[in-house]
């Protein structure tokens, strides 16, 4: 009988001693790493081309473009598929007016990884150079993802019409105006488009809504 | 009987001796569940513990650091100023708390304050880059981009 109470009470007795005895002894580690203060925010190590990146986006900032390009340049030979970096020189060379320089730059990028502005920067390079269709494309591209985009629609509509394709241009015109029915600028370029298609009484009729 | 009587007696001690633990050390069974949830990532948890240990002047320094920690690892940037102020009013030559401090202007959009800390920290460690450049982006975000470009360039080694 005693051995019966002993296995039955002992048993829940020790466990209960135990979790409470573990829960009073005081964590060995306090004091020790715990009191090291700040661990988690410990300050990253930066890397020099992370550095020279931030120098050469500052060196543009205030318009030292030589030197920003020739710091991206550098980065670019120790990083050269860093492309974000490439788009941002290309981005330098065009504010410097060379544009020739910028496009070859951005060629250097995969197709895929030209997304954003800088597929609106290459297309806006292309149609500096004549190049309406591959400007066209990348246009294009762009307005799939940001319709809503209506400067990049005038791009668009513009390079189609310099691209003699007036009715594709005439059809971005109409979605431009549909957004902005009030827009003098854009209803007379339009219009100069309805001219250079041959539809003139259409062309008068847009011109006039402009002089009202 | 007697056995019986005696584990019942060993059982009431024990808990007799648990309850007065909780209730003469409950700022350590406080600290002790602050530290639990802190190590837990359950910050939100955590910071109203280390902030009733600290009114009740439960003084461990790691107290003011988990709950500097826990305000921005849950994003609360004007706590956990004031928590590093007071940390940097305490230690004053604690680098890693000023440079924290200063990250948390940096957050705040105090780029000035945050810029006067980096400065007299690069004064007293020059050598250290990454200080360095912590500095040249509070100066960049402060607008004073000649003075951050001259931190990069040291920064690379293309001072002249």
């Amino acid at each position: 009988m005693k051995n019966t109470i002993m296995k039955y009470c002992l048993i829940p007795f020790s466990i209960f001693v135990f979790l409470n005895i573990s829960s009073i002894v005081p964590d060995p580690a306090y004091g020790q790493e715990k009191l090291k203060g700040p661990s988690s925010i410990s300050k990253e190590e930066i890397p020099d081309w992370q550095a020279r990146w931030e120098l050469a986006r500052v060196l543009s900032y205030v318009k030292r473009y030589d030197e920003s390009v020739a710091e991206y340049n550098k980065l670019l030979k120790e990083k050269p598929a860093l492309y974000e970096a490439r788009a941002e020189m290309a981005n330098v060379l065009f504010w410097q007016g060379k544009n020739a320089e910028a496009l070859k730059t951005l060629e250097q990028i995969p197709a895929a990884d030209i997304t954003g502005n800088t597929s609106v920067l290459m297309a806006d390079l292309y149609v500096i150079q004549k190049q309406y269709e591959k400007a066209e494309t990348l246009y294009r591209g762009y307005l799939a993802k940001h319709p809503d985009k209506h400067k990049v629609r005038l791009k668009l509509a513009q390079t189609l019409s310099w691209d003699k394709k007036y009715d594709e241009s005439l059809a971005e015109y109409r979605t431009i105006l549909q957004a902005f029915p009030d827009d003098i600028q854009v209803r007379r370029k339009y219009a100069f488009v309805l001219i250079w298609s041959g539809k003139h009484l259409e062309a008068a009729a847009e011109l006039k809504k402009t002089l009202r | 009987m007697k056995i019986l009587t005696f584990i019942i007696m060993l059982l009431c001690v024990s808990v007799v001796t648990t309850i007065a633990y909780h209730t003469i050390q409950a700022d350590l069974v406080h600290f002790r569940k602050a530290e639990k949830y802190f190590s837990r990532k359950e910050y939100s948890r955590a910071i109203p513990y280390y902030t009733s240990l600290l009114q009740k002047n439960f003084r461990r320094p790691t107290v003011l650091y988990r709950l500097g920690e826990s305000y921005i690892a849950s994003g609360n940037f004007k706590n956990a100023l004031h928590v590093y102020e007071d940390i940097s009013k305490r230690e004053p030559t604690n680098s890693s708390a000023q440079d924290i401090l200063a990250s948390i202007y940096m957050n705040l959009g105090d780029f000035e304050k945050a810029v006067e800390i980096y400065k007299s920290m690069v004064s007293s460690e020059p050598l250290n880059r990454s200080t360095r450049i912590f500095f040249a982006r509070a100066l960049t975000a402060q607008g004073n981009l000649d003075e951050a470009i001259q931190q990069y360039k040291i920064v690379l080694g293309e001072t002249q």
